[in-house]
């Protein structure tokens, strides 16, 4: 190789200035990068910590304000409600279903033929929602009894409306009847049993209204019911199509 | 001193991913269960608050009863029952009411199905007229005691007097709770009635 001239008259350049301009700019940009990521990597940490320290407290907060909360709840007051409704509801379901027996008398008298008289009654109660009523009756001919059985059917608060152990009886027939003829007993000779049921509200006990007055006109136990004719009591039947 | 800028520009990247992957990453998923926590914890404050509200509410509504509403209803419905005194009462009803008291006994006691309460029986007979028969049942009715006929069989005798053959029922509550009432089914009570 032939020795590099110093005196050539042309200006030599600097083969070399630019890469390292290139190389010196690509540096420091890399390094802003680096440093950027590494800088901001440091501050999210920091962040982060900061962050679940401050949620940290909140919880912390919340906890004692929930334990806080809790502690105030009373269980004495609990206890007072829960039995006052207890109470409360149990006294309101029974009082829905307490009846009143005048009423049902009265609503039984108001149902009976004015021939007809009441030897015995019977009311149960097995079901609460009903009450059922037996009724021994006794009248002076079968036209009444089924007047009766008229009135009961087409009356909506009576169902379950039976007629059982009809007896006919014929005064003057039989040794005992005569003897109850001879001593002026008043025998009726038609009797019969009645079975019915009172949906129980119909007859509920209502504080406003009861208790009511009753009519004893129809009194079973003095027996003193108006008598009526064989007319009226026929008269009764036909307004009930039979 | 160019290799040593490139090694802690690697050291750097290499931390930094490191942090992000070991520290960062799990943080957030700490901080995550935090939030969750507090949500939770939260959401219990405001039930809590909630119940101790609905509760205070209900206090207030009972004390808004008058005493003596409470106390009858404590009355019609109270935790025990003396029979002595439920057939002393009977007695007294009945005498007060015109009828002639012929015997009362204290039947058995059962647990009423649906409802938390005892039912306690109680025989009654009596003879009278049928007015003073009519003031029994009006009274029975109308006793600050909840006494309600179960049975009643009414006869008349040789002197033309109603014969009462009664089964009469007082209720107390139960120290057993009803298994079919719901515990969160609370009557409105409007106090001013």
């Amino acid at each position: 190789m032939p020795p590099q001239s110093s005196n050539s008259f042309i200006p030599k350049s600097k083969p070399n200035a630019k890469d390292r301009t290139t190389k010196k700019r690509s540096s420091p940009l890399l390094s802003v990068l680096v440093s950027g990521f590494f800088g901001a990597t440091i501050i999210a940490s920091v962040a982060l910590v900061a962050y679940e320290w401050y949620l940290q407290s909140q919880l912390n907060q919340t906890t004692v304000e929930l334990a806080e909360t809790a502690e105030s709840f009373s269980e004495a007051d609990l206890s007072r409600v829960l039995d006052f409704n207890a109470r409360l509801t149990a006294a309101a379901e029974l009082f829905s279903k307490h009846i009143s027996i005048n009423r049902s008398l009265t609503q039984l008298a108001q149902s009976t033929a004015s021939t007809i008289q009441f030897s015995g009654i019977s009311l149960s109660r097995e079901d609460r929602d009903v009450l059922s009523v037996t009724a021994d009756v006794s009248t002076q001919d079968i036209g009444s009894v089924i007047a009766q059985r008229n009135i009961l059917e087409n009356n909506a608060n009576f169902t379950r409306v039976t007629f059982a152990d009809l007896q006919l009886a014929f005064p003057g027939e039989s040794d005992a009847d005569s003897e109850s003829a001879n001593q002026g007993a008043e025998v009726e000779p038609v009797s019969v049993s009645i079975e019915l049921d009172v949906p129980v509200d119909s007859v509920l006990y209502d504080p406003a209204s009861d208790p009511i007055a009753i009519d004893t006109t129809d009194d079973f136990t003095t027996g003193s019911s108006t008598q009526v004719s064989d007319s009226e009591a026929l008269n009764a039947v036909d307004n009930f199509d039979i | 001193m160019k290799n040593s800028s490139l090694i802690i520009k690697v050291l750097s990247i290499v931390v930094s991913v490191v942090l992000i992957m070991f520290f960062a990453l799990p943080k957030f998923e700490d901080i995550k269960a935090v939030q969750n926590d507090i949500s939770a914890y939260q959401e219990q404050l405001a039930n809590v608050d909630r119940i101790n509200a609905q509760l205070t509410s209900y206090v207030n509504e009972i004390n808004a009863i008058s005493v003596t509403d409470q106390s009858a209803l404590v009355t019609f419905l109270p935790d025990d029952m003396d029979p002595i005194a439920v057939t002393r009462t009977l007695q007294n009803i009945i005498q007060t009411a015109g009828l002639r008291p012929q015997g009362i006994g204290h039947d058995d006691s059962l647990e009423v199905e649906g409802l938390p309460v005892v039912a306690h029986g109680f025989s009654v007979s009596a003879t009278g007229s049928y007015d003073a028969m009519t003031e029994f049942f009006a009274q029975i009715e109308q006793n600050e005691y909840l006494f309600e006929f179960v049975a009643l069989d009414l006869s008349a005798n040789e002197n033309g007097e109603v014969v009462i053959e009664a089964k009469i029922t007082t209720y107390t509550m139960s120290d057993a709770p009803a298994e079919n009432q719901e515990s969160n089914d609370f009557i409105e009570i409007d106090p001013l009635n």
